[in-house]
């Protein structure tokens, strides 16, 4: 999992029930428009996000597209999330790892 | 908000030259949704002074603009893939433009002081009537756009001012110098007070800058 898809997903798993619009996701992950957008068509591709578009409440304004994980993608990001926080666990438990060093050239 | 209609135009400029290089299924519905987002950008008080939500909305046009030149098919759902030549070139040319944009940003503001660094020299040197007649016109046309409604700016007027000002004072010096009129110092000192009129007329240039950026705040904070 690359790390702006952990952070949408942990976005939309803050609250599965809202729905988001682009710059709100933007702004939440700190992620650019040229990343967060093809991202989005991804997981729209994988049936993991919904979108639909809605017109704001203010007269003038142009209707957005707002953002919702489905039910799967709701699965598939926690399932997904846990065996990356599982990884991330086992690896610090092993620690940094020892390296071993060459022994020095006088010591031979 | 001042600047949105230029800003906005701008930025619709570059979301559609982005949505040009998607493909046809999904290019009107990117576009629309794009769209949509700049206004919401310009009017997102939480992201701070207007200059600062201007940046933010011309960044995000951009920022489409690249993620479509580098990869058109991913916003149909299609991965990224491996490095290809073509795309490595493609990366390439995003950068250079990128580096360009940021040149032509960092080169405005050494002309900019190259420009005030040329004045103070003309200055202290005597003033040639070329450049004496030049400044006062270039900043007469300046002066003359920046009394159009649409782009009308108190701070940029007195700038344009303060260089007319300028300028005048070195074009009668530089006048009196190949005439050969009264005394060079009385001329030089006349060109000094117009220089000494154009500093104070920057530092109302100042002031109503600081002040167009303290009531953006004000606004901000008060929603």
């Amino acid at each position: 999992m690359t790390a702006p898809l952990e952070r949408v997903f942990r976005i939309f798993l803050d609250d599965p029930a809202a729905r988001r619009y682009g710059y709100d996701l933007m702004k939440a992950a700190g992620l650019p428009s040229g990343t967060l957008y093809p991202l989005l068509g991804r997981l729209e591709a994988q049936r993991l996000v919904s979108s639909a578009w809605e017109t704001p409440g203010r007269d003038g304004e142009r209707p957005r597209r707002y953002y919702q994980l489905t039910g799967e993608g709701i699965e598939v990001a926690r399932l997904e999330l846990a065996q990356l926080s599982a990884r991330r666990s086992a690896q610090g438990q092993r620690g940094p790892g020892r390296r071993v060093r060459p022994a020095p050239a006088d010591a031979r | 908000m001042r600047g949105e209609r230029p800003a906005l135009r701008a930025g619709e400029l570059l979301v559609s030259l982005a949505s040009r290089r998607l493909p046809p299924g999904i290019r009107q519905e990117r576009c629309q949704e794009w769209l949509a987002e700049l206004p919401v950008i310009l009017r997102d008080r939480d992201a701070g002074p207007a200059p600062v939500r201007i940046i933010r909305m011309l960044a995000f046009a951009a920022d489409t603009l690249r993620g479509t030149a580098l990869a058109p098919q991913t916003y149909h759902g299609a991965h990224r893939g491996r490095s290809t030549t073509a795309k490595d070139i493609r990366w390439l040319g995003t950068g250079l433009l990128l580096l360009g944009l940021l040149g032509l940003l960092l080169g405005g503001g050494l002309f900019m002081l190259a420009y005030e660094g040329s004045i103070v020299h003309q200055l202290a040197t005597a003033p040639t009537l070329t450049f004496s007649v030049t400044l006062v016109l270039v900043n007469l046309v300046l002066f003359a756009v920046a009394c159009i409604p649409g782009w009308s700016s108190p701070g940029w007027r007195w700038w344009c001012m303060s260089r007319i000002v300028d300028g005048l004072g070195m074009c009668i010096r530089a006048i009196a110098g190949t005439s050969g009129w009264g005394h060079p110092l009385l001329f030089a000192i006349i060109s000094y007070c117009g220089y000494a009129i154009s500093l104070a007329c920057i530092g109302m240039a100042v002031i109503h800058a600081v002040r167009y950026i303290s009531r953006t705040r004000h606004v901000g904070q008060g929603r």
